[in-house]
């Protein structure tokens, strides 16, 4: 998958679906969006084509992640940042298989 | 309470790794893998083909191998093992080589296995029926692309330097965000 679909793909996937959740700090969770894409998005290609990690792992570890940032950047709510990680990983990971194959 | 949810959890760990097993990463793509050959004119008269083996392998009635013929080797022809997954998708990673005389006589034969490498085989001739030949082995390398158009896979270092780049750069500017912002509260 290119580089920059990748990017732009888990961007835009990742701003819509926070959106919902950190309305009130947008801007913030916009950046945020931008940099976890800038990130993960080009790790987990690395990962997923030279190693035999299991994706399952690699799911798990984006969703504690995200939550992570969520919780500490944006608003301090558990119970908003475990949904919220959630559904954007699960959408991200359908488009990162969509793309990887 | 507390024991019930760590139970809980363990349930939902063991049910993700079975999962897994079952078809979360089945479909991954390893880099391929080429196999090419170089001084093929020194063959002469002798053909080398590349053969892949038909069901069954061995015939037990006639007590020997059943191929079917694929190409004449020569210096264009390169063969790839493209196909990996895990278990069941595991694909035939080796390639069978026959060298075949004038006469249309199986020589020789050779088996090579292809996986995570390529190799190039080196041809010098032939001697007493038998191909004389030297490898050279070099890493097999997932083709990264840094945009869609397919004639930048070739500069694959340059692109897997990017990926390796650009995920860098995300994972500084995550840690100075959370260092600005630790900063911020602390003040």
């Amino acid at each position: 998958m290119p580089l920059i679909l990748l990017l732009i793909g888990f961007f835009l996937l990742k701003s819509l679906l926070q959106l919902p959740f950190y309305f009130k700090r947008w801007k913030e969770s916009l950046r945020l969006a931008a940099i976890t894409s800038l990130a993960v998005g080009p790790f987990i290609t690395i990962l997923y084509h030279e190693t035999a990690v299991d994706f399952w792992l690699v799911y798990l570890g984006m969703m504690v992640l995200d939550a992570f940032l969520y919780v500490y950047l944006l608003q301090r709510n558990w119970w908003k940042a475990a949904p919220a990680a959630f559904l954007v990983n699960t959408f991200v990971m359908f488009y990162f298989y969509l793309g990887n194959g | 309470m507390k024991h019930l949810l760590t139970v809980l959890a363990g349930f939902l760990l063991l049910a993700a790794e079975l999962k897994a097993d079952a078809g979360f990463s089945i479909r991954r793509q390893t880099a391929a893998s080429h196999l090419s050959f170089r001084g093929t004119a020194s063959l002469g008269d002798y053909r080398l083909v590349h053969v892949r083996l038909a069901s069954g392998y061995y015939d037990t009635v006639i007590q020997r191998y059943v191929y079917r013929f694929a190409d004449t080797v020569n210096d264009a022809l390169v063969i790839v093992r493209q196909d990996g997954g895990k278990r069941w998708e595991e694909s035939d990673r080796y390639v069978h080589l026959l060298l075949i005389d004038p006469a249309g006589k199986k020589t020789d034969s050779l088996v090579f296995f292809l996986k995570k490498h390529n190799l190039t085989l080196q041809i010098t001739g032939v001697k007493d029926g038998k191909l004389q030949y030297s490898t050279e082995k070099s890493k097999a390398v997932y083709d990264y692309t840094v945009t869609g158009d397919e004639e930048t896979i070739q500069g694959n270092k340059v692109s897997r330097g990017i990926f390796i780049g650009t995920s860098l750069l995300g994972f500084l500017l995550l840690a100075w965000t959370l260092y600005r912002r630790r900063k911020i509260a602390t003040t």
